[in-house]
């Protein structure tokens, strides 16, 4: 089980296992995403939204769990198909 | 230095513009090859006018403006440093800020998604550990950068032209008017803000129509600014005359037509014969509070400019920027018959909103894409180029002789300056020997501070100007 599962797993079903290049129903819209939520990206990473530049493409973020632990507390740019899940919401 | 002469089809250049004999070919107004070598021997290398600081007051702020056709960002960084980029990714060439003005932490470019900081690194790359394999070095793919800005009192200016001089230089003699226009009415620097939006509008004539008459060609204002000038738009209403312009008080002062031959630079500018700044005069009669406001910053400003000599208090800035107080006029091409025409008010920051109220209706009646006094010169240089298109119609040259051969200097009262009677061709013809210049110099260094074209119109002589009152 990878850390992206539990939305490529839904697409897969979905297209009869065809290969995940990235989910289109389940996207997640970024654009609003408010600074402080926690997003799960395609590498595996939790990482906390610090700046939304609202373009709909990219997020500032800082890595919050990594598999790498150098990459822990290190900032960072996640772009818009590599934000896989939202892990943790915060109030606007 | 050299000059490189530049051919053109079977005609050299300087066979197209025949300053000495004040005779100029239409080619240079309607000849697409020449449109095309204007862009970039004149507009990748002169400095242009980009904007004003206050468009951009805090960091991520920005603005899209103009050099040449092509567009570029004004931006504010996060470390409150100013920047002016090209607005084109380097990945596929999409406009980076589709939006004219805004704030922002990067710009996304809606094609692939490259991002970029406001300070112009690229930051993202899509799949960039993916794809690109760590072949490509991010720090080398920023967007394009002006080769110089300068922040000249607010007023922000940039070249694509590393070797031009300084901007400071560039405006020789009128870098004082330049800077007096940034001033708020009492003679503060960097006093002033601009009107948001700027106002831009496309007319259908090539841009040296107005870039090269406006501020040198007061001989058609008593034709076809005939109705204007009667109609009452002023601020005094049908008091004074009905004058469109505001009532002053008298002072002597002799108007002439000035200009830096070998900088292109020229106005309609007054030398008075005394010192100091007239007193105000009311003028604001129908905007209850405006001349109360006016009169105290003038006051202020005479005080600062008590024993001193001001000479010139507009300017066309070469090659398409006209420098007034209260208003900026901006020609920027936009195809060898069509002008971007861009208007830019500055008012006193600090003035009440009443103030700020009043002067912008003013100008909007004045001037701008539905001013009255515009439309009168938008109909003459709409036509004018359209009747300068045709095949026998570029057989007959522009007639630019007003004035040729009477051109004096003053250095006494007006330092560098060539003068001419007010109503004169001078300036146009400057402009013209400066594009010339431009369009036959293979660098700055053909072209500065050397003229290398001989002084049209005869030699500039000595001569005493006559005193008027």
């Amino acid at each position: 089980m990878t850390d992206q599962e539990p939305i490529a797993k839904k697409y897969s079903e979905a297209v009869g296992g065809a290969a995940i290049t990235g989910a289109v129903n389940d996207a997640v819209l970024i654009r609003d995403l408010p600074e402080g939520t926690h997003v799960r990206i395609r590498s595996g990473d939790i990482v906390e939204i610090t700046a939304n530049p609202r373009d709909g493409g990219w997020l500032f973020v800082k890595v919050l769990e990594s598999s790498d632990s150098s990459r822990i507390g290190t900032d960072d740019m996640a772009f818009c198909v590599d934000v896989i899940d939202v892990v943790r919401h915060v109030d606007r | 230095m050299a000059s490189l002469v530049r051919s053109f089809g079977d005609r050299s250049l300087r066979s197209l513009v025949d300053l000495d004999r004040g005779l100029v070919s239409r080619e240079i107004y309607v000849n697409e090859d020449l449109y095309k070598m204007e862009l970039e021997q004149v507009f990748t290398r002169a400095w242009l006018f980009i904007g004003h600081e206050a468009q951009v007051p805090n960091p991520g702020d920005f603005v899209v403006s103009r050099m040449g056709e092509e567009e570029v960002i004004l931006v504010r960084d996060r470390k409150n440093q100013l920047h002016v980029f090209l607005n084109t990714c380097r990945h596929r060439g999409m406009k980076v800020c589709r939006y004219d003005d805004g704030n922002t932490l990067v710009f996304t470019c809606p094609f692939h998604g490259w991002s970029y900081d406001t300070d112009g690194r690229l930051v993202g790359v899509p799949y960039f550990d993916a794809a690109y394999k760590g072949d490509m070095d991010k720090s080398e793919w920023g967007l394009p950068e002006v080769a110089q800005m300068c922040n000249f009192y607010g007023s922000i200016w940039a070249t694509w032209d590393k070797g031009a001089p300084s901007f400071e230089s560039y405006l020789g003699p009128y870098s004082d008017t330049v800077r007096r226009a940034f001033q708020s009415s009492d003679g503060e620097d960097n006093g002033v803000e601009l009107f948001n939006p700027v106002y831009k509008w496309r007319i259908p004539c090539n841009w040296k129509f107005p870039g090269f008459s406006f501020d040198g060609d007061r001989a058609h204002a008593a034709m076809t600014h005939r109705s204007i000038n009667v109609a009452a738009i002023g601020p005094q209403g049908d008091a004074g005359g009905g004058s469109r312009a505001p009532i002053r008080a008298p002072f002597p002062y002799t108007d002439y037509e000035m200009t830096v031959p070998e900088l292109g630079h020229g106005g309609h500018n007054a030398i008075y014969e005394q010192p100091g700044l007239a007193e105000y005069r009311d003028t604001w009669f129908t905007e209850p509070g405006v001349d109360d406001y006016y009169r105290a910053m003038r006051e202020k400003k005479r005080e600062k400019y008590r024993g001193q000599y001001i000479v010139g208090e507009t300017a066309l800035i070469w090659p398409n920027v006209n420098i007034q107080p209260h208003r900026i006029l901006i020609w920027h091409p936009h195809s060898v018959g069509v002008t971007e025409s861009w208007r830019a008010y500055p008012i006193d920051r600090m003035a009440p909103q009443h103030v700020k109220d009043a002067q912008r209706r003013y100008m909007m009646r004045y001037g701008g894409p539905c001013g009255l006094t515009e439309s009168d010169d938008m109909e003459n240089w709409n036509y004018a180029s359209a009747a300068s298109f045709g095949t026998v119609a570029k057989r007959y040259p522009y007639n630019f002789m007003m004035g040729a051969g009477h051109a004096f200097v003053d250095e006494q009262r007006a330092p560098g300056m060539t003068l001419n009677y007010e109503v004169a061709e001078e300036n146009q013809r400057s402009r013209l020997r400066r594009w010339l210049e431009f369009m036959e110099a293979g660098s700055w260094e053909d072209i500065y501070p050397v003229n290398p074209v001989s002084p049209s119109a005869g030699e500039a002589t000595k001569s005493k100007s006559k005193v008027e009152s």
